[in-house]
């Protein structure tokens, strides 16, 4: 948890944005869910297309954060991540399981066994790859760099400018 | 070993899955504006089109052939990398679920990249084994994210110029895209694949 003054000063922050909408306040902790930022999903065919299921998945993403700029049901805000998590997060998602995977499967391949244990060295590789990035996503989240923070107050959409009517 | 590297440089630069196959270009246009999102975006789509790949070659080698079932091909390999892009969002979810509020935002758009199912295919009219098809699909993957990169820190740039009012915004995006794809034709015939 985050005291105020501990919170970055959102002018200097290079963040990479979102728009997210308070959906509870659970004592000090508001639990806010993303917007969704796709421009489909409005139209009459978005039961077909698929836009609405990617839509009804945001509950999913719900996340917490400190109540400390008395936020309210409804609210709209802009959080952010540093545009370097960013980067850091994907590499270890990402980067290690396959930097484990390729290497157990090209390990068994040099070596010149079959399609079958190559298949099976590929697998231990992506298991032991997963694995190593859970421990380094565990130290990352122990340092709070992967929380997203508040940056501002977002305008209600009646207010915004791109859905004003002339 | 030479035959890995060989494959590495010809899938990534020479073949070139974006730039050269014209595959993925909705995501290539779609999230190029910030050079962290599109490096975000390009390792999720590396992963999940390693993974799906592995999938997809062992179905079409242990299932598909041995049976004669090539016309289920490709509704076969578009149930698999739905599955992959699954099994990626459930993964990272275990691995961190601070990691999945950042990530897990690009992971559904990837189901619908063409450039996953394209790969699977190029794998399979290559006639390549298990071990060399993955490679493949991993370079050419480390290609498309590639391409992403270099577009994303063109388009910031382009975002502080004075641009004419006409082709402010995708127009000199696509100009830009254009001229990127014709300076990676300065790798053809480096590599056979």
């Amino acid at each position: 948890m985050q005291a105020e003054d501990d919170l970055p000063d959102p002018s200097n922050y290079a963040a990479v944005e979102g728009l997210a909408k308070v959906v509870s306040i659970q004592g000090a902790v508001a639990w806010l869910e993303p917007e969704q930022t796709t421009s489909c999903g409005g139209c009459a065919s978005s039961q077909v297309c698929g836009a609405d299921v990617f839509g009804s998945r945001l509950h999913a993403r719900r996340f917490p954060l400190d109540n400390v700029h008395e936020l309210k049901v409804g609210d709209r805000v802009v959080v952010g991540v540093q545009e370097s998590m960013l980067v850091r997060a994907s590499m270890t998602a990402y980067a290690i399981p396959l930097v484990t995977l390729l290497g157990g499967g090209t390990t068994a391949h040099l070596l010149g066994y079959g399609d079958g244990v190559t298949i099976l060295a590929t697998l231990a590789g992506l298991a032991l790859g997963l694995l190593l990035a859970r421990l380094r996503a565990k130290s990352l989240s122990a340092k709070g760099e992967l929380t997203p923070i508040y940056l501002r107050h977002a305008p209600s959409p009646a207010q915004s400018e791109s859905c004003q009517l002339n | 070993m030479q035959e890995i590297v060989l494959v590495i440089v010809g899938a990534a630069l020479v073949n070139n899955v974006v730039l050269a196959r014209f595959l993925g270009l909705c995501s290539f246009m779609g999230v190029t504006t910030k050079v962290d999102t599109a490096i975000g975006m390009g390792m999720a789509t590396t992963f999940v089109i390693t993974v799906s790949s592995m999938g997809n070659w062992i179905l079409e080698n242990y299932l598909l052939l041995p049976y004669e079932l090539e016309y289920l091909r490709t509704f076969t390999f578009i149930l698999v990398i739905a599955t992959a892009v699954q099994f990626t969002e459930m993964s990272v979810r275990k691995i961190s679920p601070p990691l999945f509020q950042m990530l897990g935002i690009y992971l559904p758009l990837i189901t619908t990249n063409c450039a996953v199912l394209g790969v699977a295919l190029l794998i399979v009219e290559g006639h390549q084994g298990f071990m060399i098809g993955t490679v493949f699909s991993f370079a050419s993957s480390i290609g498309f994210s590639l391409a992403l990169a270099m577009l994303a820190g063109l388009r910031e740039r382009l975002a502080m110029c004075d641009v004419p009012r006409l082709f402010a915004g995708p127009p000199v995006g696509f100009v830009t895209a254009s001229l990127l794809a014709l300076a990676f034709m300065g790798f053809s015939g480096m590599a056979a694949n």
